[in-house]
């Protein structure tokens, strides 16, 4: 997408961008891809023509050669953020695990090598044609514009473009289930202390439990007053400890904990530590200060994402692209807001404490076998 | 059927840009304050920026400033750990602090309504910080376990190994500046409450605030806060030694057996530039591995495929200059890719750089900065590195106009009158066996050394 397209030689699309003084980037997930540039105000129109231009003509600059150029480049990007680095390929491994076999998110974005390596300029020709159509796509400018003559110029750069009347439907895939047996895998390898992932099945978004499961991660691991930080790196059970939501409309959310370990402290004491905190908060539910904590630095973030421009049009698109509404990116937060403690206690209880995780392990490789 | 696209639009001129304003000012224990009111952001963005940072550790204590500012986090004498982070957590604001070589920055964010109760609780650690012992050996503790895993990642571990490479024995910047965990084992309590006692003396120290200040008595606030600070305190800390760069590259191979990409660094470190020249050296940066369509992506990445990415850096730091290019590419084009790197800088140095190429890095150095300063915090951030660096008030303005004019005559020239080719480094670390003879051919003598000890 980035290779030129009808009326933009190869290396042109960035240059252009570049020395206007703009930014840009794209990012592929399971669920949405999204390109997205930063321009000055004034070159709304030149933004607004490349990626018509790429929209209606990229397949005019798709050749085998650019692919397999491009083949390598992600081959590249596999190596340097998952094949190369201690610990890389725990999300990928634990996915696996969490979404069985079959499942639409059960493997990564980029894919494997193997896949990479099938992917045909045909393959690549095909799901162009039938995604990147204007009505599967959803444009968002955020910014220094007066709305219609932004909305004249739009009409006269896209209004050409046909829409693919074969669209193809994506469903949702069902939600699945907490897992009721734990799926652990152990892998040995070059790393400089063992490390625990667990992947929890959560519900997707829309579900105001996960919301309030947003609310219960916020206290377990954001910032220094967190309760994994006291808990578990203060006390230097593990070096690190973190956690995260990855929230996905299609049926059902993934929530990923971590302990990284320290030398002469089995990594099973943060592990259980990680879970006493699931209990504990199923039990007897967040104190008022985790709780009002918690919010504070939701409200916070979102404060932050807002007050950027390009954050904000990414927060749009989102909402709009995956859920069909611009006015969550400010409801969601008043769920957030209206989060009672109780909710929390019954979200985590539901979906943490009482429920099985996929687990990830890294453990060192023995010290004798790699003096040999 | 084809579709007919509409034609490129005419680009429009981008509509002038002024860095903005700042008002400077003195508070009355001595510390130096700079104010940048920006309507209608409602976050404040404070830095309080102590000169003196890593290159003032006791010599055979390397990491005290490190651990010193992890340890301003771990609250003070009144409030527990978790007491203050919950403090300063439920106001809304977010604080930390940082350290380069050459200072030490208190960072502090916090919504205007808050921010009088926000800059309270961070004097309250700067003033009266904790440092508990055993909060301290604890830091100490975590610093060297969190060195040496970062050993075991091949790109922060070819970043250690870089300083030793590019500076002479002797140099603090010879070290990397969390220290060792030989100097870390060594570190007091005692030596932390000495080094933040001398650091926070108001004669080193400037607050710069950028944010919608209208309506609020900032000078009172500071001099409440920071301004409380006494005056007379005395700053003992050693005097920074001389920094001498290696003027002979040295090539450093960390072994990784069986990793699938190697990370380079290639580079070196010089004197610092004259503050006039930085501009014309920010252009030459652009040129060669700036950004995406610069000289070095587009071969290595672009034309070559033998990486996600390459980029450069000319960066000041006190008495020094430091650059350096980065990347990570298969195993099997480790030797072709440090070859091609070494001949883009050379191509650099002797050539000016192509019409489009400098177009393009001109274009967006001149018209990025409506974009690359949208934020208070790069604002703020901006203003602080001209702290740092002693920059003159106007200095992006001034920056941007030199900019316009320069050529790329001009480019090379100051380019290869700050980068020595004999003085280049090359680090890499991955699997040695795919690509060390290739090294040797050209670069001669090469130092292999195992990723894990023992």
């Amino acid at each position: 997408m980035f290779e030129g397209s009808r009326q933009v030689a190869p290396g042109d699309h960035f240059r252009i961008v570049v020395s206007s003084g703009g930014t840009l980037n794209g990012t592929t997930n399971t669920e949405r891809t999204n390109y997205f540039e930063c321009v000055p105000a004034e070159q709304l129109g030149l933004a607004l023509w490349l990626e018509a231009d790429r929209m209606g003509g990229l397949l005019d600059a798709v050749s085998q050669e650019s692919l397999d150029k491009q083949r390598d480049v992600v081959r590249n990007e596999r190596r340097q953020r998952y094949d190369n680095v201690p610990y890389g390929t725990a999300i990928e491994r634990l996915c696996e695990l969490v979404y069985p076999v079959g499942h639409p998110y059960h493997h990564q974005p980029i894919g494997s090598m193997e896949d990479l390596e099938a992917a045909s300029l045909e393959d690549v020709h095909q799901f162009f044609r039938d995604y990147y159509a204007p009505n599967n796509a959803v444009l968002t400018v955020a910014g220094d514009f007066e709305p219609s003559a932004a909305l004249e110029m739009i009409e006269f750069f896209f209004g050409v473009i046909p829409p693919n009347h074969d669209l193809a439907r994506i469903d949702s895939p069902p939600s699945l289930p907490p897992l009721t047996e734990e799926l652990r895998s152990v892998f040995v390898e070059n790393v400089p202390n063992p490390a625990v992932y667990l992947g929890y099945r959560l519900p997707a978004e829309g579900d105001p439990q996960l919301d309030h499961l947003q609310v219960a991660v916020t206290l377990l691991t954001s910032g220094r007053a967190s309760v994994l930080n006291r808990k578990i790196v203060r006390n230097e059970l593990a070096q690190q400890a973190n956690g995260f939501i990855d929230r996905r409309v299609g049926g059902t959310s993934v929530g990923v904990f971590s302990v990284t370990g320290r030398p002469g402290v089995p990594i099973q004491k943060a592990e259980q530590a990680l879970l006493d905190e699931f209990l504990r908060l199923a039990d007897v539910g967040p104190t008022d200060g985790e709780l009002e904590r918690a919010k504070a630095l939701i409200e916070r973030g979102w404060l932050d994402r807002l007050s950027d421009v390009e954050s904000r049009a990414d927060d749009l698109s989102r909402c709009v692209t995956l859920r069909g509404d611009a006015a969550l990116i400010d409801n969601q937060l008043d769920v957030i807001l209206a989060t009672t403690a109780e909710d929390v206690r019954a979200a985590v209880g539901r979906y943490l404490s009482a429920a099985q995780p996929a687990v990830v392990a890294f453990d060192p490789i023995p010290t004798k076998e790699v003096a040999a | 059927m084809t579709i007919a696209l509409r034609p490129r639009p005419t680009e429009l001129s981008t509509r002038p840009w002024r860095f903005p304003s700042t008002e400077r000012g003195v508070l009355a224990n001595g510390t130096r304050v700079v104010l940048c009111d920006l309507p209608d952001r409602p976050v404040v963005e404070v830095r309080v920026v102590w000169s003196g940072g890593a290159r003032r550790d006791p010599i055979d204590k390397f990491g005290v400033g490190m651990i010193a500012t992890r340890a301003l986090s771990e609250g003070t004498r009144r409030l527990s750990n978790e007491e203050f982070n919950e403090a300063v957590e439920s106001l809304g604001a977010q604080y930390g602090f940082s350290l380069d070589w050459n200072s030490i920055t208190a960072s502090l964010s916090a919504p205007k309504s808050r921010l009088q109760g926000a800059l309270a609780l961070l004097a309250e650690a700067v003033c009266d910080p904790a440092f508990r012992e055993s909060d301290i050996e604890r830091l100490t503790r975590q610093g060297i376990v969190g060195i040496e895993s970062t050993r075991m990642f091949p790109g922060p571990r070819a970043q250690m190994e870089f300083a030793g490479a590019t500076f002479l024995p002797g140099s603090r910047m010879a070290v990397p500046g969390n220290g060792t965990p030989e100097s870390l084992a060594r570190i007091t309590a005692d030596d932390i409450r000495r080094f933040w006692r001398g650091t926070t003396a108001p004669v080193n120290a400037t607050i710069i605030v950028a944010g919608d200040l209208r309506g609020l008595a900032v000078e009172a606030m500071l001099n409440e806060s920071i301004g409380a600070v006494d005056a007379d305190v005395l700053d003992e800390r050693r005097t920074p030694g001389e920094e001498v760069p290696s003027t002979q590259g040295q090539s450093l191979v960390v072994d990784f057996p069986g990793a699938v990409q190697s990370n380079i660094l290639v580079g070196c470190a010089a004197a610092s530039s004259d503050v006039e020249v930085r501009p014309v050296l920010g252009l030459a940066n652009h040129c060669l591995g700036g950004f995406f369509t610069s000289r070095l992506n587009t071969v290595l990445r672009e034309e070559k495929s033998l990486t996600y990415g390459v980029s450069s850096s000319i960066s000041n730091d006190g008495p020094v200059l430091q650059f350096r290019v980065d990347t990570a590419v298969q195993r099997d084009s480790t030797d072709e890719a440090i070859r091609d790197i070494a001949r883009e800088v050379a191509a650099l140095r002797n050539e000016p750089p192509q019409a489009g190429l400098f177009a393009a890095a001109v274009g967006n150095a001149t018209r990025m900065a409506p974009i690359g300063f949208r934020s208070t915090g790069a604002v703020v951030a901006a203003l602080v590195k001209a702290e740092a660096e002693g920059l003159p008030d106007g200095y992006y303005d001034w920056a941007q106009e030199r900019q316009m004019t320069a050529t790329p005559e001009e480019v090379s020239k100051v380019f290869a009158q700050h980068v020595d080719e004999d003085a280049l480094s090359v680090v890499v670390a991955g699997d040695a066996a795919a690509f060390v003879d290739g090294l040797r051919c050209w670069r001669g003598n090469v130092v292999v050394e195992p990723a894990a000890e023992g």
